[in-house]
């Protein structure tokens, strides 16, 4: 990845040897990305937020095995993606969205007329299928090129364009019948 | 299509400041704590239970099972003397005692009935002999 900086390398390596204050340091350096990641998907600055802790800490679980086979944002990338992934499917969707509570369309309001589109694409982006999705949630909320997402998914990048074709196909549909 | 990308990247953005780093690495040592916290609870628990049946299993392997074999009194070889009376001695020494002094002993033992039965008999008998000698 591009924004990949050796200093990661060095701090996950002083992770590993133990030292406990370079992970603090990967948690600063990281903390904004990821955020703003969740952010953008959940629109909830607390589920954003949670969402986060569960990132590093699945990171603190794992670093110690990681082997710098990849770089670290594109296995920062496969947390995020797996984490909202299954925050998706735990249905944690309808609590956040609370789409029967939902404002009137149609009013002036301009800032709530946008909530209310925000929620509806995001209702229809989890009701995309699941790989779909992630290629569709990291094209939106941190504009990866094709390459990137495919390095980070595991698909072709052939694939990975088919597939957003497919979703953005699939969410105009569903934007506009609604 | 490039417009409608255009419409949902402009719908999701959004701008916010992330949260305080500090108090969010200190959330973070917090929550690690807690989970420890919860598998050192479930560790421990785990080798309570594991202890508490390698005893059981012990102490159940110690059990001899019993023979299973009906015992009857009658069968039992027993020494014990139920009734220490005078009776043993009466039988040894029946030639020698005189009715009169076993029927008073009967008496006292308040074996009332064999005791007049024994009476009986013995006027029979002495009857009879009576008779016999009379022959």
């Amino acid at each position: 990845m591009t924004n990949d900086m050796p200093e990661d390398n060095d701090l996950i390596r002083e992770f590993q040897s133990g030292d406990e204050k370079s992970f603090d340091k990967l948690v600063e350096k990281h903390l904004q990305n990821v955020f703003g990641f969740f952010l953008k998907i959940t629109g909830d600055k607390m589920t954003a937020e949670d969402l986060s802790q569960d990132v590093f800490m699945k990171l603190y679980k794992n670093l110690r095995n990681f082997r710098h086979e990849s770089s670290f944002s594109t296995y920062l990338f496969r947390i995020n993606t797996n984490t909202v992934n299954s925050w998706i499917t735990r249905n944690k969707w309808k609590n956040i969205l609370h789409l029967d509570q939902a404002p009137e369309r149609g009013e002036f309001d301009r800032s709530t007329d946008k909530e209310w589109e925000r929620k509806e694409l995001w209702d229809g982006i989890s009701r995309l299928p699941k790989k779909q999705r992630t290629v569709v949630m990291l094209r939106i909320s941190d504009a990866l090129s094709y390459k990137e997402i495919s390095e980070i998914t595991g698909i072709s990048e052939g694939s990975a364009k088919v597939n957003y074709h497919h979703a953005i196909k699939r969410l105009k549909d569903i934007l506009d019948n609604d | 299509m490039i417009d409608f990308e255009n419409r949902i990247i402009g719908i999701t953005h959004a701008e916010s400041s992330g949260p305080d780093s500090a108090s969010f690495i200190a959330k973070l040592r917090g929550r690690q704590e807690k989970e420890m916290m919860r598998k050192k609870r479930i560790r421990s628990g785990f080798s309570a239970f594991a202890f508490i049946f390698l005893v059981g299993m012990l102490t159940t392997s110690q059990f001899v099972e019993l023979p299973k074999q009906d015992i009857y009194w009658a069968e039992v070889d027993s020494n014990i003397e139920y009734f220490d009376t005078d009776f043993s001695t009466f039988d040894q020494g029946y030639d020698t005692i005189s009715v009169e002094e076993f029927t008073l002993f009967m008496i006292e033992e308040t074996n009332i009935w064999d005791t007049e039965d024994l009476i009986y008999f013995n006027e029979l008998y002495e009857n009879t002999n009576v008779y016999e000698v009379s022959l």
